[in-house]
């Protein structure tokens, strides 16, 4: 607490060396003495003291008349009278004028204590009101800066960007001369300084300069901020810079020290406070989170790039198709195939790229695997070229979803083998088939049945396409037996199998297979069924 | 300053033809300063003769201050008989111990209980004024006076008081002891460079020995308190209740040799004190 000034008026040698010497003087209170009116009325206005001890009976002016031109002149200072006894009258007089005691002799020390402590008590009071005031508006003026700090550096993906804009607010908010930002890089995890602003340098430099200073290191290592100033040891500061003053605070992410954030005054003497201290650590706390993002952004959007390379110049035709049939992307080889160019492709209708045919079924894949539903991945399609041209193609289309819940079906052409492919008469013929045809996957699931093979398993499309075609027909050996089958006929290009009519086990049946695509990943089967054992397709 | 004895013994008041000389009041002492002052020094039965004294030369208004050393019944039995604290326009500023026990209003008005006295403490009609004090504190009595307060040795305890006028000083230390082992360096501190020291010499050489215990000393402390604080005069006060006129003004003539500036108090005796330049 300050000392508070006292100013004693007594003509009295006596009393104005008791108090100003031994009683005032113990309880911590400054005394100031005037020993006349005068001099009193003059020292009361210079000095501004907390408290005046006046003797009404001063030999030259009367203590009403102080009052009185104190008053006059708006002194606030309270006043409390020492007198003899028998003056009431002037004692009203000068409770008029607004003396805050009155204390009549004979007294004691202790009474004039517990009257002066009194008497400050109430500006005491109004001076930590107006310090609390002033402390609440600097902390609220920190907190909404700290906000928009926190929304300026929040904002900032661009990392060289955002390191220059924590530099600047660094020094903004603590009104120091220089300003550092390192950051540790590399394997070793070294302190490289990122960006500087320097005393006399108006912009700040963008620089990639090693690290060898003690302070620097020592923040790295304990993870606590330093201050220094210049007050501490008459000399600048043992750092690799002169600076008189300086305050460094470590740049932490989850528990681990990635930066350092340094300021400091070279020339002025002004040191910084545990204010500084606090703020400085809020920003680098916001800095940290901001600088991480920073870099998750570049990494994510390096990334990014690279697959975007990777899918624009691969050997496969790729293309994504959004969710209400247009596609959104298409690369090179997609659209060499397709004779469009990228520019017409994106936005365009998937369904005008595909034989009026096979629309329906490709329309019923889309919207199944957009729902989730279990749809082979891989089967043939028929497309129809800008030029007008039919090219039968394998295509393996598989569906994401974003995190709005919005599903992208990424599909891929390969050309199949051209003799394997059954042409539209084929397909038709297959339609119409009396027996039973049917399209299965390298695993042996059904991706496309014929009317006749629907009612020998008497099943609808919905139940039978995906199915294994061993469940389906109730193979004997079961996926076992199916699946060697399947692998045998892959080698040899044609197999056959032999079961039980669903329903009537006397008669045998037969499955004719063939192999449509011998591409690993992209093996298709044409199954044909029978009841003779001699079949002819 | 102007000293006057109204009251020199210690006990109990013993009027009688032994005590006529000396007197037989308790203690009551009147210090006066130059700018008018009035200091009484205790309320043994010395007060009720001073309060006539008083009351005939204030007739109007009687402003003063009563120092209580301490409320053994010798030093205020006198109090309920100062005329002046019966006159509603009179002011009486008591200043006594602060004790943690007992406020002291509550002991002065304790022996004026209606079991004591028909007349209460509140019958008493001046403008009493009970002011308490710590051991260290400084009383502002006046513009120029001054009183210091210490605690000495008595059971119970006990006040001195050095009274301070523009240079010059009356030292009041009664019922007061020294111990075996010295003098009282407290007792020193008060009395130093005084114009009069009043000090307590109930006890002979003799009685000193067998009872230094009971916060009371010989002729021979006062001696000794006086030389070693460099005080000009010595009253030498609170006398035995057995002590004759004869003995005590042999005792004044044997201690005169030791230390001409001593005396015997008496009552009645006023010693002006010349101020200093």
């Amino acid at each position: 607490m300050t000392r508070e000034k006292i100013l004693v008026i007594d003509d009295s040698e006596a009393i104005l060396s008791l108090l100003t010497e031994k009683v005032l003087p113990l309880e911590g209170y400054t005394a100031i003495t005037a020993n006349n009116g005068q001099d009193g009325l003059a020292l009361g206005l210079t000095v501004q003291p907390d408290l005046i001890l006046l003797d009404l009976d001063l030999p030259d002016v009367h203590g009403l008349e102080l009052l009185r031109s104190w008053q006059a002149q708006g002194l606030h200072a309270p006043v409390i009278i020492m007198t003899g006894y028998g003056s009431e009258n002037v004692a009203i007089e000068a409770l008029r004028l607004g003396v805050r005691d009155y204390i009549v002799k004979p007294f004691t020390t202790e009474e004039i204590l517990s009257s002066v402590a009194r008497a400050l008590m109430e500006s005491r009071l109004r001076r930590d009101k107006e310090n609390l005031t002033a402390a609440l508006q600097r902390r609220v003026q920190q907190l909404s800066v700290l906000y928009s700090v926190s929304k300026a550096v929040a904002s900032l993906l661009d990392l060289d960007a955002l390191l220059r804009r924590i530099v600047e607010l660094s020094i903004s908010i603590t009104g120091a001369e220089e300003g550092y930002l390192a950051l540790r890089e590399g394997k070793n995890g070294d302190l490289y300084i990122r960006v500087a602003k320097n005393l006399g340098h108006k912009d700040i430099r963008r620089l990639r300069l090693k690290v060898r200073d003690d302070t620097f290191a020592q923040v790295l290592k304990t993870g606590k901020p330093l201050r220094f100033s210049a007050a501490d040891e008459d000399s600048t500061i043992q750092a690799g810079y002169m600076a008189r003053a300086l305050l460094q605070v470590p740049i932490k992410f989850k528990d681990h020290v990635i930066g350092v954030l340094s300021v400091d005054n070279q020339v002025q003497r002004r040191d910084f406070t545990a204010d500084d201290e606090a703020m400085l650590s809020a920003l680098a706390d916001h800095a940290a989170i901001a600088i991480e993002n920073a870099r998750l952004y570049e990494a994510l959007r390096t990334s990014e790039q690279q697959y975007r390379s990777a899918i624009e110049s691969a050997p496969d035709a790729l293309a994504i198709i959004g969710n209400a049939y247009c596609f959104t992307f298409a690369n090179e080889e997609f659209a060499r195939i397709t004779g469009y160019t990228r520019d017409e492709l994106i936005g365009m209708d998937f369904r005008k790229l595909i034989i009026p045919e096979q629309v329906p079924t490709m329309v019923d894949c889309y919207l199944r695997r957009q729902r989730g539903e279990a749809v082979p991945r891989c089967h043939p399609v028929t497309i129809l070229t800008k030029q007008g041209t039919h090219k039968n193609l394998e295509i393996d289309a598989t569906v994401c979803w974003d995190e709005d819940g919005r599903a992208s079906t990424h599909i891929s052409l390969r050309e199949s083998a051209p003799q394997a492919i059954p042409d539209v008469t084929l397909v038709t013929a297959c339609y119409e088939a009396n027996n039973g045809v049917c399209l299965l996957d390298g695993q042996g699931c059904v991706q496309w049945a014929n009317p006749a093979m629907l009612a020998l398993t008497d099943s609808s499309p919905t139940e039978l396409i995906g199915r294994p075609l061993w469940e389906v027909l109730d193979i004997a050996g079961g996926e076992d037996a199916f699946t060697t089958a399947l692998k045998a006929t892959a080698l040899e290009t044609s197999g056959q199998i032999s079961f039980a009519r669903p329903g009537n086990e006397a008669q045998t049946m037969q499955i004719q297979l063939t192999c449509l695509s011998r591409h690993e990943g992209a093996r298709r089967f044409l199954g044909i069924v029978s009841s003779a054992p001699e079949n002819h397709t | 300053m102007k000293v006057r004895f109204w009251g020199v013994r210690g006990g109990i008041p013993v009027p009688g033809p032994d005590t006529v000389r000396v007197g037989g009041n308790t203690p009551c002492v009147e210090v006066r300063t130059p700018d008018g002052d009035l200091i009484i020094l205790d309320a043994g039965s010395g007060i009720r003769p001073l309060g006539l004294a008083l009351q005939r030369e204030f007739p109007k208004r009687l402003i003063c201050s009563l120092l209580i050393s301490h409320t053994h019944w010798d030093h205020i039995q006198g109090f309920p008989f100062f005329a002046p604290a019966r006159r509603r326009h009179n002011r009486i500023v008591i200043f006594g111990e602060k004790r943690v026990d007992e406020r002291l209003e509550q002991i002065l008005a304790g022996q004026m209980r209606a079991v004591y006295l028909p007349f209460a403490l509140k019958d008493l009609h001046a403008d009493l004024l009970i002011k308490e004090m710590w051991d260290g504190e400084t009383l502002v009595i006046g513009d120029h006076t001054l009183v210091n307060v210490r605690s000495l040795e008595h059971p119970g305890g006990v006040f001195g008081f050095r009274i301070t006028n523009r240079g010059n000083v009356v030292a009041y230390a009664t019922d007061v002891g020294h111990g075996p082992s010295g003098l009282d360096q407290r007792v020193v501190d008060l009395a130093r460079s005084a114009d009069l020291l009043i000090h307590d010499a109930q006890f002979s050489v003799e009685q000193k020995a067998h009872h230094w215990d009971w916060g009371h000393s010989s002729w021979e402390d006062g001696v000794r308190v006086a030389i070693a604080a460099g005080a000009k005069r010595l009253a030498l006060f609170h006398h035995d209740v057995l002590a004759t006129d004869d003995e005590l003004e042999e005792l004044e003539q044997r201690v005169q040799t030791v230390f001409p500036g001593a005396f015997v108090a008496r009552e009645g005796l006023e010693l002006i004190i010349p101020a200093r330049e």
